[in-house]
């Protein structure tokens, strides 16, 4: 569930397919995944998940693995 | 003519580290030897006077590279290191190099011998850098050898860059700005770390505080970066310099790096220029850019700035020889004569600070990098075999079009593929027609500044 709204935000601000968002996609990996593409997913995940996602947790999202478990990180202490 | 940082005489003054890279680093003393040597390669194939493609990447070879063709005088149109095959096959059909250098080291170098040129290229030709290197715009500036010496002494000046300088340069060199940064920290002697690193890889904070980095440059969008990964809360006690350019850093942030430089005791440079001024034309001095935000400053030593018309108009130099849209016009001699019209509206206050209030020119910056949008009107309406309209300001591209499903087009995919350009940076509106003037041309103020 949360997962395939990190994937939604991912296809959305990077423009590509399902299929590209893999665990294993990181930043830098393929040309749509640029600086700026970086800026704007982590805007996207912000308005996606109503959260402020803190500087260093900017550079850890690096890939999309990180993106969910940051995202959940971030989830959970709302909850908490 | 002021000294000349690619010269033998003046490297070999120098001592200390001239280049580093994440693999490795060179002394002034053997960058000169290999520049030396290579010279005498490009000597030998007896290329003096001809035209040469040559990608730059951050490496120690494309400086090797642009130098010793500086020295051979060999005149070398400065290519970004990932233009599409497509744009770059473009370019080499209209200006037919009999030099092409390649990105796999030193001996990576192509010699076209029916392209090999009667009357060799105008003495004083030294350089070419395209307008818009990210959409290969086959209009180029072109640059002297004096416009090259002049505008880094000058930055050496006002930046007072000294020999124990160590910048971090992450822009492209075949961008105007990253090259000045090369540039005027060779003409001081200083250290220059070429990197593709921006601050959101995990390494960059690392680079910056394990290599006792001195000073950074950077687009607009490079300080939103800096800003956003928490730049302003780290400590880093050997940075002494920021510098930043390539199109208007919004005020919010140019007031944070302000008080954040005066409380750490750092300088940051807002300054302005263009490619057509072989890179720099004005600098705010850091000590009144608290009073003198959103100006793009004074002109830079040896220059002048001046309004008519309501047009910026700045005298210098460095100003190019003039432009080049084929390949005869590459013998063309000096037109501009120093004066360069900016294309840039602006006003000057009481104090003798410039402003600028708008653009004349049909281009538009996205995350520093200039594209013509008349350009990517034409590669549009060729691919897709359409009519389009492509308007936009600083940090939007507005497209219209009147196809049926933007996103079955693939409008986005052949901006990012072709041009690079993100699709955050694009608007696609769908039209029934273009809007049009009343002479039937199309009216690209509908869609200004929306």
């Amino acid at each position: 569930m949360m997962e395939e709204r990190v994937r939604g935000v991912f296809m959305e601000c990077l423009g590509v397919t399902r299929d590209v968002v893999t665990d294993q996609l990181e930043y830098g990996s393929i040309p749509q995944w640029d600086s700026v593409a970086h800026m704007s997913l982590i805007v996207g995940l912000e308005d996606e998940f109503d959260i402020m996602i803190e500087t260093d947790d900017v550079i850890d999202l690096s890939s999309f693995e990180m993106a969910k478990e940051i995202v959940n990180k971030y989830l959970q202490e709302i909850n908490e | 003519m002021s000294k000349l940082f690619w010269s033998e005489e003046h490297l070999k003054s120098l001592t200390g580290t001239a280049i580093i890279t994440d693999k490795s680093s060179v002394s002034y003393s053997d960058l000169n030897d290999m520049v030396r040597s290579y010279q005498g390669v490009l000597e030998n194939l007896n290329l003096k006077g001809n035209l040469a493609f040559l990608p730059m990447q951050s490496n120690i070879e494309s400086v090797i590279k642009y130098l010793a063709c500086l020295r051979a005088s060999v005149v070398p149109l400065l290519l970004a290191s990932d233009l599409s095959e497509s744009l770059k096959c473009n370019l080499y059909d209209l200006y037919t190099p009999a030099i092409s250098f390649g990105s796999k080291g030193l001996n990576d170098i192509e010699v076209n011998e029916t392209s090999r040129l009667k009357d060799r290229l105008p003495r004083d030709l030294a350089l070419l850098l395209s307008t818009s290197g990210s959409t290969g715009s086959p209009k180029l500036v072109r640059l002297s050898a004096n416009n090259l010496s002049t505008n880094a002494v000058a930055i050496s000046e006002f930046l007072e860059i000294g020999p124990d300088e160590k910048a971090f340069c992450t822009l492209p060199l075949s961008y105007s700005y990253g090259l000045s940064v090369l540039n005027s920290h060779l003409s001081s002697g200083a250290s220059v770390y070429l990197s593709d690193q921006t601050p959101f890889n995990e390494g960059y904070f690392d680079t910056l505080v394990g290599e006792k980095i001195s000073s950074i440059s950077g687009v607009p969008f490079f300080y939103q970066m800096l800003f956003r990964t928490g730049f302003l809360d780290k400590d880093l006690p050997s940075l002494k310099v920021m510098t930043q350019a390539g199109g208007k850093l919004g005020d919010k942030y140019v007031q944070k790096f302000s008080q954040y430089a005066a409380s750490e005791g750092k300088k940051f440079f807002v300054m302005y220029g263009q490619t057509e001024a072989t890179a720099r034309i004005s600098y705010v001095p850091p000590n009144t850019l608290d009073d003198k935000i959103g100006s793009i400053g004074i002109p830079i030593p040896g220059g002048t700035l001046s309004i008519c018309d309501h047009e910026l108009v700045y005298e210098g130099p460095n100003v190019m020889l003039g432009y080049a849209q084929v390949k005869q016009d590459l013998f063309m001699g000096d037109i501009q004569r120093q004066v360069l019209r900016t294309g840039d509206l602006g006003t000057v206050d009481g104090d003798g600070f410039y402003y600028i209030t708008g653009r004349i020119k049909r281009f538009v910056k996205l995350a520093g990098s200039r594209f013509g949008l008349d350009e990517l009107e034409a590669g549009l309406e060729d691919r897709f075999s359409s009519s389009f309209l492509v308007a936009g300001k600083d940090e939007k591209l507005i497209i219209a079009s009147t196809l049926p499903g933007i996103e079955e087009y693939g409008i986005y995919e052949f901006l990012q593929n072709q041009f690079s350009i993100n699709r955050t940076f694009v608007k696609v509106v769908s039209v029934d027609n273009l809007p049009m003037t009343a002479n039937g041309k199309k009216d690209y103020s509908v869609f200004r500044g929306s």
